[in-house]
């Protein structure tokens, strides 16, 4: 289990100090799907920051299958256990083709090559890239390359993923993709915390956190989140077109089990 | 006056090769007081189209018109302005206020006039000169920057405003911010929005051009692209989810095909369409 306790986080530049958390505690079991949601300044890309020791708590804990991250000893292990990955592809691609990329972890693990090998290849499958192992990563598409950053940490074989706006800067397509392929992580039994201002790309979440100035305001299930209207307002959190469509026929006395989180899945629900 | 493509392509050179054709026979116009939404998937041709309509490329077919004039370069300086993809990327003076004006300057305005206009502009994109002018363009949130940066270009006072993707990678209340500058901008000048997503300004604009391949796959009015959402299938761009439940409610069942992106009207267009509601109809 990743287990953020009481977590409190203050930026500081000379005489300036900015308190990004403030008191924040959540938890993610393994395998399960954890949304963290939260406008842009509110903290939520601190919290990806302390999950695998790149910050440290000033207060509180962060502890990770029994790793705590201040402990140094055992940060390569926690590194281990806790892929992230980031908004930008292109600040994590390093090598010159994909599946050198892919390799550059476990080879720095020092495994043995028959075991990088595999890795590399249940990585590059895991993210749906096979056949472009030898492609060069600049001439991948945007949502291509963020597959192949994911790639590069399942190859690490990670207990969890972080994902810090896996989707916001590619298009349709490429956002679908990378969404599949988070959906198809969980069904693995790889722990994710998906950390984003879009509620719309984390409608399928087991379970939503809200973080607004550095507070969590919020923690329950997407299919309540969606119901707060008023919450997501203050926190600068945008319903989606779909959640609104939902609340429409609800109050024509149509009931769901559960959020749709698609069109198909509205649709099917409607006529069942 | 309007902002016009008439039939327009282009081809990119390739070295030793093929020219690669980016765009073939896309027409366009927006006048000031309009909305223009251009939609298409990544490599439609839709940022080559922009950078056309600003002047910055020449077509290599076709007329690019600029209120009844031949459009150039030269032309189109000072009356169309371009906010490019990122552009906080290209923010680089000590302050905002001196950012925001260099634009101005740069078109020859003096430099008391060009920072007068600079102030005001800011207090058009809700960053108050008081407050912003003296800071550091590079100490700014990522939604701030971006209409720091339109500023940029709005206080050259354009009279067709051209964006590309103004809103991607921002949140929910930096997205309705500058959604909030390209209304209010419509009143001064003729906007064309270029995006890959429909969600933003599909129910505001007045006409819709949406590319695939480098041709038009659909144009005329926002409505009649509501109506026909499998427009966006065959551009490959995902419709608005709202559509999409109504298309495939339809693909179903019975029911009208009044598409409608407001979520009472969806809901009722849905809720007609499933067959218990017709069989209870005819009880």
């Amino acid at each position: 289990m990743i287990r953020f306790s009481d977590i409190c986080y203050t930026y500081r530049a000379g005489d300036m100090t900015t308190r990004a958390l403030a008191g924040v505690s959540l938890a993610v079991r393994e395998g399960e799907h954890v949304a963290v949601l939260g406008a842009n300044g509110s903290g939520k890309s601190t919290l990806v920051r302390l999950v695998n020791g790149l910050l440290l708590p000033e207060s509180g804990s962060v502890d990770v299958d029994g790793i705590d991250s201040l402990d140094e000893a055992r940060s390569l292990e926690l590194r281990q256990r806790v892929g992230v990955v980031f908004q930008h592809p292109d600040d994590q691609i390093v090598a010159t083709s994909v599946e050198d990329d892919v390799a550059f972890g476990p080879e720095n693990l020092g495994l043995p090559r028959e075991e990088v090998r595999a890795r590399v290849d249940e990585a590059i499958s895991a993210v749906g890239l096979s056949g472009l192992e030898r492609r060069e990563p600049h001439r991948l598409s945007g949502g291509q390359k963020q597959r192949l950053a994911i790639a590069g940490a399942l190859a690490m074989r990670p207990a969890y993923l972080v994902l810090d706006e896996p989707a916001s800067m590619l298009d349709p397509t490429g956002r679908a993709e990378v969404l599949a392929i988070i959906e198809q992580l969980r069904a693995s039994g790889t722990g994710v915390l998906h950390v984003t201002h879009d509620l719309a790309d984390v409608l399928r979440a087991d379970r939503a956190a809200v973080l607004n100035h550095g507070e969590l305001v919020f923690e329950g299930t997407v299919n309540r989140l969606v119901r707060e209207p008023e919450l997501l307002e203050e926190c600068g959190l945008e319903l989606p077109a779909l959640s609104r469509l939902v609340t429409a026929l609800q109050a024509h006395g149509v009931r769901f089990q559960g959020e749709p989180a698609d069109a198909e899945e509205l649709v099917e629900a409607l006529w069942r | 006056m309007a902002l016009t493509l008439d039939g327009v392509g282009f081809a990119y050179a390739v070295p030793a090769g093929e020219p690669i054709e980016a765009l073939r026979d896309v027409s366009l116009c927006v006048e000031p007081g309009e909305l223009v939404l251009v939609l298409g998937a990544t490599g439609s041709g839709k940022s080559t189209l922009l950078q056309i309509a600003a002047g910055l490329l020449g077509a290599s077919s076709g007329a690019a018109g600029l209120d009844g004039e031949p459009l150039s370069r030269a032309s189109a300086r000072g009356v169309v302005g371009m906010v490019f993809q990122d552009p906080e990327s290209q923010l680089f003076a000590d302050n905002v206020l001196d950012d925001v004006a260099f634009g101005p300057v740069n078109l020859g305005i003096a430099r008391e006039d060009a920072l007068r206009r600079a102030r005001a502009t800011l207090e058009r994109v809700g960053l108050p000169a008081a407050e912003f002018a003296s800071r550091s363009p590079f100490a700014l949130s990522g939604g701030e920057a971006r209409r720091a940066a339109i500023a940029g270009v709005l206080a050259m006072s354009p009279r067709y405003l051209l964006l590309d993707e103004p809103t991607a990678g921002l949140d929910a209340r930096g997205r309705a911010a500058v959604a909030d500058i390209v209304r209010a901008e419509r009143a001064r000048c003729g906007v064309v929005v270029v995006s890959h997503s429909a969600d933003e300004f599909l129910g505001e604009a007045d006409r819709v051009l949406v590319l695939h391949g480098g041709r038009a796959a659909f144009e005329g009015d926002a409505s009649a692209l509501v109506a026909r959402p499998d427009a966006f299938d065959d551009a490959g761009l995902a419709a608005p989810e709202v559509l999409r439940a109504q298309q495939l409610a339809v693909m179903r069942g019975a029911g009208s095909s009044d598409f409608s992106l407001d979520p009472e009207q969806a809901a009722r267009l849905l809720l007609g369409a499933r067959p218990g509601e017709h069989s209870r109809e005819r009880d």
